[in-house]
């Protein structure tokens, strides 16, 4: 009977811990530091506002060979080899995250992405940079705001217009 | 003893067979519990595992990768002969327009045949081209000078990439006072174009 009563009262712990959605409920009942994610413990989900698009504008082949272009996250532009960048709009993407404040986030980006042609064809954006910090955290108003840039890799046959998509994840660390 | 059980005692081992039996349909109803908040917890994504934008615009990039524009020339323009008769002190104008029609002012007598100076440019297809000119300074071959106000098209939209390309006309104007040095005047014609 008192081994019955024992494992009756486990399961009732391990139950109310899976189901607690508060760390400090679930800290008296178990008296040991919580294993759980912070994002298990919130209520608030990230949110991701994109607010600019990558744009490279326009680029001009002025030889066979191809070339790249980069733009920082700051906004500077350089050039490489048969190509130079001659827009007037262009823009480095800008992205609002929101969610807990103070919540530490991780931020992930894709490390090459294609940019594929209207008319056909493709180009590659070999690095995405941004001027997020090592640990991003979100500020007392549950806000942080980042840019990225990237490089572009064109050969010498392409033309036209080429666009790709930028996927972005975030979650609470 | 004698083995029967008393009303009470029969009553405490019933009560203890129905505790026995309840307390195991609460383990079972509480390991159901567990599992189902367990499942609750992992079927969370949209809090838990890394999410995505969900809603408004998604990050994109974009580049539109060009040809270098190249401009050459297919004609010149002229303006024809011009007979000063009687110009006005104010002074009189000729024009070509872009459709190489002459135009031509009070006291002035025009002749022979004019048109509008003719170039080709080649870029990317489909690209939009803007033409730009500026006023430039014709020289007379006895001396004396004719300022030259340029006519330029609207936007020259690509229909190729590369050749064959795409002309277009620049015409323009002059004005003749009564002092203007007769002669031949000539002079370079300062047009670009850059994509839109």
């Amino acid at each position: 009977m008192r081994l019955r009563v024992c494992l009756s009262g486990w399961v009732m712990a391990a139950g109310i811990v899976l189901s607690s959605p508060s760390q400090a409920v679930q800290c008296r009942l178990c008296g040991a530091p919580s294993n759980l994610a912070d994002a298990e413990r919130s209520g608030t989900p990230v949110r991701i506002e994109v607010q600019t698009s990558l744009n490279f504008d326009r680029l001009i082949l002025t030889a066979q060979g191809g070339g790249s272009v980069r733009i920082a996250p700051d906004g500077s532009r350089s050039a490489k080899g048969g190509v130079a960048s001659a827009g007037s709009r262009t823009m480095v993407g800008s992205v609002v995250l929101r969610g807990e404040p103070h919540r530490t986030i991780r931020v992930d980006l894709p490390s090459q992405i294609e940019l594929w042609g209207f008319s056909g064809g493709h180009i590659a954006i070999t690095r995405i940079e941004t001027d997020l910090p090592s640990a991003p955290r979100l500020d007392a108003n549950g806000r942080l705001a980042f840019r990225f840039g990237g490089e572009v890799q064109v050969d010498g046959n392409a033309e036209g217009d080429y666009r790709g998509d930028v996927p972005i994840t975030v979650e609470y660390l | 003893m004698d083995g029967r059980l008393g009303t009470a005692e029969l009553d405490r081992r019933r009560i203890g067979t129905k505790w026995g039996y309840f307390s195991m349909t609460n383990f079972l109803r509480m390991a159901a519990v567990a599992a189902t908040a367990a499942a609750a917890v992992t079927a969370a994504p949209a809090v838990a595992a890394p999410v995505g934008v969900t809603s408004g615009p998604k990050p994109t990039a974009n580049a539109r990768i060009i040809k270098p524009l190249t401009l050459t020339r297919v004609r010149d323009l002229d303006f024809g002969t011009i007979v000063m008769d009687s110009v006005p002190v104010g002074g009189s104008a000729v024009s070509v327009s872009t459709a190489s029609a002459r135009s031509c002012g009070a006291g002035l007598t025009c002749s022979g045949t004019a048109q509008s100076a003719q170039y080709n440019v080649r870029g990317t297809n489909n690209q939009v081209v803007q033409v730009f000119a500026t006023n430039v300074s014709l020289t007379g071959s006895n001396g004396g000078s004719l300022t030259f106000t340029p006519a330029v098209p609207g936007n020259v939209t690509l229909t190729s990439s590369g050749a064959p390309g795409n002309n277009f006309d620049v015409g323009g104007s002059i004005t003749v006072l009564p002092t203007t040095i007769d002669g031949v005047y000539s002079g370079d014609m300062e047009v670009t174009v850059d994509y839109l």
